[in-house]
Parts: structure tokens; C-alpha cells; sequence
């Protein structure tokens, strides 16, 4: 496709436009009704990153997790509204609380021929409880007690207490089920994978291409349809918009939504735009000055433009956020309906007055090496709380730096990503709840918090935990040790030949599973 | 041998080189006053925005006005350049000094240990560097100073194995002189002027090397504006906004060629007999 | 010649130990390491595990036991193994150096196939607009950066004129065509920074050759002009221009990682950048210990070279 200056100069105009008008462009479902579905074709899916390594469970990259779901299977998965629905089990038994049963699927066959069992169910699922294996999913099946073999097809799992996340933490992103045979060394699995998934891993050269070849044995019959995927990098985000001109791709994915919107221009693709469940967020830290005292925080809160940072650091293309991500709808409360969300300069002077501190008040916020959003977000907030008087430092370091600070729980104020839960449960539970049970990263040691947390967990009924969160949500508002930001829709363009392809919140492209090339 | 006719002045890229220069340094200094907006404001209604009257260089995603960020970024990309060669100077200039003057064993140590990091490309050492002190201007300026420190001490070196042997060196050795008379009223003023040229040279390899540093994200980081970080912002908009990505890369070239000029005619001017080469 | 070419590969194997020694250290002191990057900035976990990972890698060991253990390796040639990937760094450095290879001769050879014909035209035409003119255009040369320059290529190539090398590199020998597709405007952007300088010292050092006696013997005895440039002129003055070649071979390395960034090539350079930024410590030591190894060896080749081209030198 040829593109003359003037049609460059003009699309950079609508963009213009289309910032001021977020949420324009069609979400949901590409494709969708576009006759019956065909095997064979092989699709080349574009990127500006891919994993270094593709060990199921230890691997945490985003850009590993989101493709896993391709090659790696888990007793369950977490499908578009957010709920455990069966994948390699085929269903299950709520003996009691604390007791499940898993009937597996039968005749599932991993990629290197041999069928699966409930001891490659039981290996696995414990590997990645094994503190020695050292996975970062470890802490998402704490409340597994034991598990045991029954017969060839049959799991049972015991819990220390009653866990509502228990099964959708089954799914979580560092489980896979892998033949029990796989792992000697624990070393295997970085390169080559054996898994249940759709498709097998063909060829993976670290952090350039990884190449995917359909699973024959497939369990679920006739599926996928597509023949290979293959998944490439480019240099940049620019070199993604030139690809898709040129045709070289059949999908690809954007981070960034000016480039997106750039793209929306190339017509022989389908453009979607749809709600992620990862966002940016600022982190205070509760233990040291000025952001100990409850004004300041409320300060930092009614300072920030969040709007103007989703314009800025997201292109308008997302959802400015109260406290949990609108494709959490079920669980999430509407912004208006939580206090210390809009902008107000003058309440923000008064209440910095009130905590006692003469501007200009010194902040250092973090940021990390490498993250384009969170460098955008911070400098509008260190201009936005310049503007109130705080004397903002941006402090960018290496993530190396930054983890072991976090981890450690001695982390000043920072900029920070985070998402992927599906549950309220699993987005507060760690970060907020005071050790041992919890974390409490941000040393915000509050003891209603403790009690609410440890309450929804241990509540099953859907209804009476979604009150309990209601009421952690105003909690966090009302004494915000954590600025959530805004949440990144999930981009992709899509060619007009690759059907059937549909995105999930999660940002797993399970979607791929169910997608074929028409002729 | 070619008869010095012409002198510096004479010398039009040299000239011109020293003014761009010049002018460089003083539009640095003067950033504040020159630079219509400030670097660093964030103005959500005027992000992207194309040169125009109101924007020389355009804006950037954040509406910040180009022209006053590379303008501040003078300060940055030339204090870092600056300082660190200055550093470098001094710190391999004096070790070889002493090892060109004393010799022996001490020479011997510092020549290996120079070598180790001349075994180097620059570039890589720069970047080990300043991976180990982390990101940040101070240590992309200690970084460019550990690299090219080798560099001055191999000039300073030679320069003084050249004229420590010669006649009235040791003349004025054997008249009772002390090491630190000889270095201070014979050495120094005639090691000086090949230092000079080096210097020169050494300022725009550091131009050179903190923006590349900076444009990979290792160097400076946002939202203080050096050439190359503004460089690295604008490398997501290179379709949408590729004048982000020209005007930095503009003012990198211009300095460095500035300096090359420079170097060149200081050179010529030292050693008449690579005139005009 | 063969005991000097003994000494120096002893010298060799002596700094190779130094550099793998300063590689080693550096790299530990780099903040961070392996364990931090496999587990993400948004992974929940507890200092536990950790502590888990870091026994995993053998990170808690002693830093001389970590060195010795790695040395051994090598002295066996057994680079190890990627700590990300698995696998082994030597198969990993093989796979990507012909790309870096081919990006190193590439830029060297038409550095030199430019070079020196401007540079030669330069000296003869001292003074007029053509050697102003060249001299203007390598002193430029020297000037851009090459990231930035190849990023303008870039967007110029794929926005302006809609034109897109393949995304997956392609090697030489199977299709010679994409392949240069793809790597002609990364060689140009590496060469064009060692052209420049190749274009100034053939031009300063063909002058100096052109002021010898035995030049002006040669016109005296009444030899045509581009005969004893050629003949006499060139021949002489191209050995210091060889050296300078053989000292560029620095730049390039350092170049080589910032255009394979650029243009995103499968080269030993984004393994090396792509290894320190994830902290895989034995490929970060294997790659450099590898590099550093080929530039002495290459190095040492042009030296001995001299001796054949220049039969006043003799090696001591």
C-alpha cells in the first residue's frame, strides 16, 4: 500500500481529532459471522517483544503469559466474563469447602504423543507449590493442602481453609500441566515445550521468534484451525504500522495507542480496541514521610489529572480508573461513587496546609528503565503535583533495583503496572493484607483493610463477597495509599482474512484457538 | 616543508566550527532566557503538534515545547560531554604524566591497566558502565570519563616520552631541577597543545557516545531533556511525529561537527606539515 | 614471524583473562540480576522464593567459586548454557554470527571501496572544490550518529518510498537477493562513520607520500601522473590506512550492537544487549570473551599482513 505525504499528514490530523474522542473505535469481537470456519493457513502475528524463555512455570513476562494459553493448559481456564470454566478437567465436585474433585478430560494427549494423567496433573500443580521451584504463581495455591491421585482420571484436592479464588487460581498464569517424565534437571522446559495446548511449539529462538505448529491430537476435536502461527518481532511500534502497510503481518498487537490510531488507517485490517485487566498505578509508601500521613496521600490523590494522563501516557484509549478495571465490571464501583477521584487543585493545597507541610514539600517518585507508559505517567504527575506544591524527584531505576526494594517492602512512592487478576480477591489480598498473611507492600498497615480482606476471602457467596469489596474499595479511596491510574485497552489489528479471532481481558490470546483464514 | 602562511584564522571550517561552537555553549548558558517555553511543562492540548510559528520544532506526546527541550538539553548533552572529558583529562593526563616520566614498574601497571580498558569498544564499556551504576546523568558522565581516560593517558604518555629525552630537558635536570619543576616549566607547556587537540576530539566522541547511550535508555533519563532522551521519546513516534526523531539528531550532528572542525584546524595549525590534510 | 605470532597470542590468552575477569565482576555489580528478570515487575512473591531462584542459578556461591567454576568451563570449551533459554551459548553466539559477520565485512569493505578512490581524488585535487567538498562530506560523516542515521533510513525507506525489507532475516547463502535486502541499509549505516575516517587518512597520508623523494624521482624520470599515483603513490600510502582499518574494527563492534538494535537483526550484538539487560550472565561472558578473542585474532592477522605488503617491517 502506498501512502503519499498528503494522506500521512492527514491521518496525523484525525489523530489530532481522535485524541479527544477515546473509545471511538469498535470493540469486542473481529470478524465475528463470517461463514463456517476453514482448516490449514499459517498466520504471522507481529511484535515489538517476546519472552526470553517459555518455562511454563516460572516464566513471568507479560508477553509469555499472553501466548502460553496457545501451547500450555491448565485444569481450568478463565474465560471472557472472568469466570473458571473446565479445560483439561472436564468438570469437578465441591465436596466441601476445602474438598474438590477433578474429573479430567479424557484422551488428552500432550504434544510429544503421550496421554495425560492425574500424575502429570498432581507433578505439576505441585512444582509450582514447591518453594524450591522457585515460581512466582507459588503464591496463588498456598491454600492447597494436598493433592492427591484417586485413579488414572481422577484428582483430588484438599485446602487448609475455604478459598473463593481457588479455582480460578487453578488457572492462573504459572500453571500449565506438563507431563510428570518432563523435568529432571528443571531446565527443560526454558526452550521446548510439552504441553496440551492447540498448538506446539515449533521452533523458539529467545526474544526474536517463536514459531507454533497446530496439535493434531487436539482434544478439542477439529480444532484450531489455523496450520502455524508465527510469531515475530520488529525493531519499534513504527515498524508495526510499516509492516501492516506492507502486509507482512496478519495480526498484530500495539502498546501504544498512538501507533494503534495510526494503523486504524490501513483498511484490509480490523482494528479493535477492548477493555484490559492490567493498569497503571502509583504506589505511595505508607511508612515514610511526606506520604505517612493520610492528608498528604488524599493531597497526591486530588492533585493528579487522570484524565490527562490516560489523554498523555495512554492515547485515550483506555478507561480512567477508581479501583479496579471496568472489565472487572461485576466487582468494579464506578469512579464517581468513590471519594478523592477528581481533580482539585485548591483541596489539594488545604490538605497538604493541613497536614502541616509548607510547599514546597520534597517527593521522589519512581519509575522504572523501560516502561514507556509509566515514564509518560510520571511526568504529567510530577507536573500536576508541582502545580500544588510538592517538589517532585523522578527516580528512574533498573527493575532489578526496583524488585528487590518492593519485595523487601522498602519501596519509596512509585509508578508501578500491575493486573492480570480476575478477582478482587487476588488484586488486594497480597498487596494490602499485613504479614504474614499478606504483603502489605506499601506498609499501609490498615486494620479494617485486614478484616475485610481475610473476611471476602474466606466467603463464598458471590453476592455477600462483592458487598465486602464494596466496602474495601471506599476504604482505599477514602485513604488512597494507592492511585490506580488508568487501565490500557488490549490493541490489536487484525487482517480482514483472519477470522473468528476474539480478545479476552486477560490478554491471553486464546482467541487464536478459534480463529481460521478465510480462502 | 610548506611555508606557515596561513594561521587559524585563516582556517574557514575551523572558524566556522569555533563559532557554531561558541554559539552552541552560548545558547546552553543562556537556555532559560532563549528558550521560549519551559522544558518540561505538560500541556495536554497541544501534544504532537507539527513546526509551526508558535513551535519552531513542534511538540512532543506530552505538548512540550521541542525547540526549548533541545535548547535545555545543550546544557545536559554538552555539560555531560564536557565534564567527563574534563574528568578523563585530568584524571589520564595526570597518570601519564607520571608514568611517562618515572617509568619502570609504575609505567608497566598503568600501561596494562590501560590497555584492559582500551581492550574495550568504547561504546560497550560505556554501556557496561553505566549499567552498573544505573541509569542517571552523573553516571552516564562517570561512565564516558572511565572510557576515554585511557585515551588521555596514552596521549600524555607519548607526549612526554617525546620531550622528556630532549637536550634541555636533561640539561635542566642536570642543573639540579626536581622532578616537579621539570613537569611544571618544560614538560607541561609543551604536552599541552597535542592534549588540547585530543580534547577536542574527546568532546565529540562524548556527544556521540551519551546519546547513543541515552537513545538505548541507559544513559539519561526522562524528563531530563539530553539530545539522545529526547531522541529515545521520540522513537515510538517516529510515523506520527518524525519531527521529534530530527531536530535532536540535528543539533547531535551540528555539535559534533562543530568540535571535528575545530579539532581538525587546532591540528593543522600545531603540525604544519598535515596543512590541509 | 612465528615466534612474534606466539608471543602475541600468549598476550592474548593473558588480556582475554583480564577482560573475562572485569566482564565477571561488572556484571555482578550490575543491580539486579537473572531472578528479578523471570519474575516480572508485577509478580507477588516473598523473599522465599526468591532466595529459591538465586540457589537455583548458584548465585549464592562465592563470586571466585562462581569464576573458577565458569573458567573451568571454558578452559574445556564449554561455554555453558543460556540461563534464560537453556541453550548452549556457544550454539547461540554460532547461530548469530554470520549475521554480525556479514554486517562487520560489509561496513569495512564498502568503507574501503568508497574511501579510498575519494580520499585518492581528494590529495590529487588539493585545494580545488573537490577535495573542499570531500573533506566536508567525511568530516559529516563522522558527525552522525549512526542510530540516528539509521532511523532517518528508516522512515525514509518504509514511510516515504513504501518500501519494507522481510522481517525475518535471511540468510546469504539461501537467497542472496533478500538478503541484501535486508542488510543493505544497516551496512551503510555502520560503514559510514569508518568510511569517512578511511576517506581522511587515505587523503592525509597519500600527501604525505606524494612530498617523498622517491615520487619526485619518478616524475623526474617522466612518469605520467596517474601512473605514479597509482604505482607509487597509492601502494605507499595505503598502509597506514590499513591500520587505521584494523583500528576501526573497534568502532564497528561497538557499532554492530547499536545497529542491530536498530534494525532489529538477529546478531550477536542484540544477543549481547538482549543478555545484559536480562542479567544471563553466561552469555553476556561468553559473547564478549568470543568478540574480544575474534578483534585480537583479526587484529594480529593485519599485523602479520603488514609484513607481506611492507617488506621493511620485521617482527621482533
Amino acid at each position: 500500500m502506498r501512502i503519499t505525504r498528503r494522506a500521512l499528514l492527514g491521518s496525523a490530523g484525525a489523530v489530532g481529532f481522535g485524541l479527544a474522542a477515546p473509545g471511538t473505535l469498535r470493540p469486542g469481537r473481529a470478524g465475528a459471522a463470517d461463514g463456517a470456519p476453514r482448516t490449514g493457513g499459517r498466520i504471522t502475528f507481529g511484535s515489538t517483544a517476546l519472552p526470553a524463555s517459555i518455562e511454563p512455570h516460572l516464566e513471568g513476562a507479560d508477553i509469555y503469559q499472553r501466548r502460553k494459553p496457545l501451547f500450555y493448559e491448565s485444569l481450568v481456564w478463565v474465560d471472557f466474563d472472568l469466570t473458571p470454566r473446565p479445560q483439561l478437567a472436564e468438570r469437578w465436585e465441591e465436596r466441601s469447602p476445602t474438598e474438590y474433585v477433578f474429573h479430567l478430560r479424557r484422551g488428552v494427549r500432550f504434544h510429544n504423543g503421550k496421554e495425560m494423567t492425574a500424575e502429570d496433573v498432581k507433578f505439576s500443580y505441585e512444582r509450582v507449590l514447591d518453594p524450591k521451584t522457585g515460581s512466582g504463581g507459588r503464591g496463588d495455591l498456598v491454600m492447597i493442602k494436598a493433592i492427591e491421585v484417586v485413579d488414572r482420571e481422577t484428582v483430588k484436592f484438599t485446602l487448609h481453609e475455604p478459598t473463593a479464588t481457588f479455582l480460578i487460581n487453578l488457572g492462573g498464569k504459572y500453571n500449565a500441566v506438563v507431563p510428570a517424565d518432563a523435568v529432571k534437571t528443571g531446565r527443560e522446559l526454558n526452550h521446548a515445550a510439552v504441553g496440551t495446548g492447540p498448538f506446539a511449539v515449533e521452533a523458539f529462538e529467545p526474544n526474536r521468534r517463536l514459531v507454533l505448529r497446530r496439535h493434531a491430537d487436539y482434544w478439542d476435536r477439529g480444532k484450531p484451525y489455523l496450520d502455524a502461527i508465527t510469531f515475530q518481532t520488529v525493531p519499534d511500534e513504527s515498524s508495526l504500522v510499516a509492516a501492516l502497510r506492507a502486509g507482512q503481518v496478519d495480526m498484530v498487537q500495539f502498546d501504544s495507542g498512538i501507533n494503534f490510531r495510526l494503523a486504524s488507517a490501513v483498511r484490509t485490517y480490523e482494528h479493535v480496541s477492548a477493555p484490559g485487566i492490567r493498569w497503571v498505578v502509583l504506589d505511595l509508601a505508607g511508612d515514610r514521610p511526606p506520604t505517612d500521613r493520610p492528608d498528604v496521600r488524599r493531597a497526591i490523590a486530588v492533585a493528579i489529572d487522570r484524565q490527562a494522563i490516560l489523554q498523555i501516557a495512554g492515547h485515550g484509549l483506555g478507561t480512567r480508573l477508581g479501583l479496579l478495571p471496568p472489565a472487572m465490571a461485576y466487582w468494579a464501583m464506578p469512579a464517581e461513587k468513590l471519594a478523592n477521584q477528581t481533580r482539585d487543585v485548591a483541596k489539594a493545597r488545604e490538605l497538604l496546609q493541613a497536614a502541616g507541610l509548607t510547599p514546597p514539600v520534597p517527593l521522589t517518585i519512581r519509575s522504572l528503565v523501560g516502561y514507556p507508559a509509566l515514564a509518560a505517567s510520571v511526568q504529567v504527575i510530577a507536573d500536576n503535583l508541582k502545580e500544588v506544591g510538592f517538589d517532585v524527584t523522578v527516580e528512574t531505576v533498573d527493575i532489578g533495583v526496583w524488585i528487590k526494594d518492593w519485595i523487601a517492602r522498602q519501596s519509596p512512592p512509585t509508578m508501578n503496572e500491575w493486573g492480570g487478576f480476575v478477582d478482587p480477591d487476588q488484586a488486594f489480598y497480597r498487596h494490602y493484607r499485613t504479614p504474614p498473611k499478606g504483603m502489605d507492600f506499601r506498609r499501609w498497615g490498615s486494620a479494617e483493610a485486614d478484616r475485610l480482606l481475610d473476611e471476602g476471602r474466606s466467603t463464598l457467596d458471590r453476592a455477600r463477597r462483592k458487598a465486602i469489596y464494596d466496602r474495601v474499595q471506599a476504604l482505599m479511596a477514602e485513604d488512597p495509599i494507592s492511585i490506580p491510574l488508568y487501565a490500557p485497552n488490549l490493541l490489536y489489528s487484525v487482517s480482514r482474512k483472519l477470522k473468528g479471532f476474539r480478545p479476552y481481558p486477560t490478554g491471553f490470546l486464546y482467541g487464536l484457538r478459534f480463529a481460521w483464514l478465510s480462502a | 616543508m610548506t611555508a606557515r602562511t596561513a594561521d587559524l584564522g585563516g582556517n574557514r571550517l575551523f572558524v566556522a566550527g569555533a563559532v557554531i561552537a561558541g554559539a552552541f555553549v552560548a545558547a546552553g548558558v543562556l537556555a532559560p532566557l532563549v528558550a521560549p517555553y519551559s522544558p518540561i511543562a505538560v500541556d495536554a492540548a497541544r501534544m504532537f503538534e507539527p513546526p509551526s510559528a508558535a513551535h519552531l520544532f513542534g511538540t512532543d506526546r506530552f505538548g512540550r515545547d521541542l525547540l526549548s527541550r533541545v535548547l535545555f538539553g545543550i546544557r545536559v548533552s554538552l555539560g555531560i560531554a564536557g565534564l567527563s572529558i574534563g574528568v578523563a583529562t585530568l584524571i589520564g593526563g595526570a597518570m601519564g604524566l607520571v608514568a611517562g616520566y618515572f617509568g619502570r614498574g609504575l609505567d608497566q601497571l598503568l600501561g596494562r591497566l590501560m590497555d584492559l580498558l582500551f581492550a574495550f569498544p568504547s561504546l560497550l564499556l560505556a554501556l557496561g558502565i553505566s549499567a552498573v551504576l544505573g541509569a542517571g546523568a552523573t553516571t552516564t558522565t562517570v561512565a564516558i570519563a572511565v572510557v576515554y581516560t585511557p585515551f588521555f593517558f596514552r596521549v600524555m604518555r607519548a607526549a612526554v616520552l617525546a620531550e622528556k629525552n630532549l637536550a634541555y630537558v636533561e640539561a635542566a635536570a642536570a642543573a639540579g631541577a626536581g622532578p616537579g619543576r621539570i613537569i611544571a616549566r618544560y614538560l607541561l607547556p609543551n604536552v599541552l597543545a597535542p592534549m588540547l587537540v585530543q580534547v577536542v576530539v574527546g568532546l565529540s566522541y562524548a556527544i556521540l557516545i551519551e546519546s547513543a547511550l541515552s537513545y538505548l535508555g541507559v544513559g539519561v533519563q526522562p524528563p531530563t531533556p539530553s539530545w539522545g532522551t529526547i531522541l529515545n521519546e521520540g522513537k515510538e513516534f517516529l510515523l506520527i511525529s518524525p519531527w521529534i526523531s530530527l531536530f535532536p539528531g540535528l543539533f547531535i550532528m551540528l555539535s559534533v561537527l562543530a568540535f571535528n572542525f575545530v579539532s581538525d584546524g587546532l591540528r593543522d595549525h600545531l603540525d604544519p606539515r598535515l596543512r590541509g590534510a | 614471524m612465528w615466534q612474534y605470532a606466539l608471543r602475541r597470542l600468549i598476550a592474548m590468552a593473558a588480556t582475554l583473562l583480564g577482560v573475562s575477569v572485569i566482564v565477571f565482576v561488572m556484571m555482578r555489580l550490575i543491580p539486579g540480576t537473572v531472578v528479578e528478570q523471570l519474575l516480572g515487575q508485577s509478580a507477588l512473591v516473598s523473599e522465599e522464593t526468591v532466595l529459591s531462584l538465586r540457589q537455583f542459578f548458584g548465585l549464592d556461591r562465592p563470586w571466585h567459586v562462581q569464576f573458577v567454576d565458569w573458567l573451568g568451563g571454558v578452559v574445556r570449551g564449554d561455554l555453558g548454557e543460556s540461563w534464560r533459554s537453556d541453550r548452549p551459548v556457544l550454539e547461540l553466539i554460532l547461530a548469530r554470527l554470520p549475521v554480525s559477520a556479514e554486517l562487520a565485512v560489509g561496513a569495512v569493505a564498502w568503507s574501503l571501496l568508497l574511501g579510498i578512490p575519494l580520499g585518492t581524488v581528494a590529495a590529487l585535487g588539493r585545494g580545488t572544490p573537490y577535495d573542499g567538498s570531500i573533506r566536508f562530506t567525511a568530516t559529516l560523516g563522522l558527525s552522525v550518529p549512526a542510530f540516528w542515521q539509521g532511523t532517518l533510513l528508516i522512515l525514509l525507506f518504509s514511510l516515504y518510498l513504501s518500501w519494507m525489507p522481510p522481517l525475518d532475516w535471511i540468510p546469504i547463502t539461501e537467497d542472496l537477493r533478500g538478503n541484501l535486502a535486508i542488510m543493505a541499509l544497516p551496512i551503510l549505516t555502520l560503514g559510514t562513520a569508518t568510511a569517512a575516517v578511511i576517506t581522511r587518512m587515505t587523503r592525509s597520508s597519500m600527501l604525505e607520500v606524494l612530498r617523498q623523494d622517491y615520487i619526485r624521482t619518478a616524475r623526474a624520470k617522466g612518469a605520467d601522473e596517474p601512473r605514479v599515483a597509482g604505482r607509487h603513490g597509492l601502494r605507499n600510502a595505503l598502509i597506514p590506512v590499513a591500520t587505521v582499518a584494523g583500528v576501526q574494527m573497534g568502532y564497528i563492534l561497538g557499532g554492530i550492537v547499536v545497529v542491530e538494535d536498530v534494525f532489529n537483526l538477529p546478531g550477536v550484538g542484540r544477543l549481547l544487549l538482549d543478555a545484559i539487560f536480562q542479567r544471563d550472565y553466561p552469555v553476556v561472558q561468553g559473547t564478549i570473551l568470543v568478540g574480544a578473542a575474534l578483534f585480537m585474532l583479526l587484529n594480529l592477522a593485519v599485523d602479520l599482513l603488514y609484513g607481506v605488503i611492507d617488506p621493511r617491517i620485521r617482527y621482533r
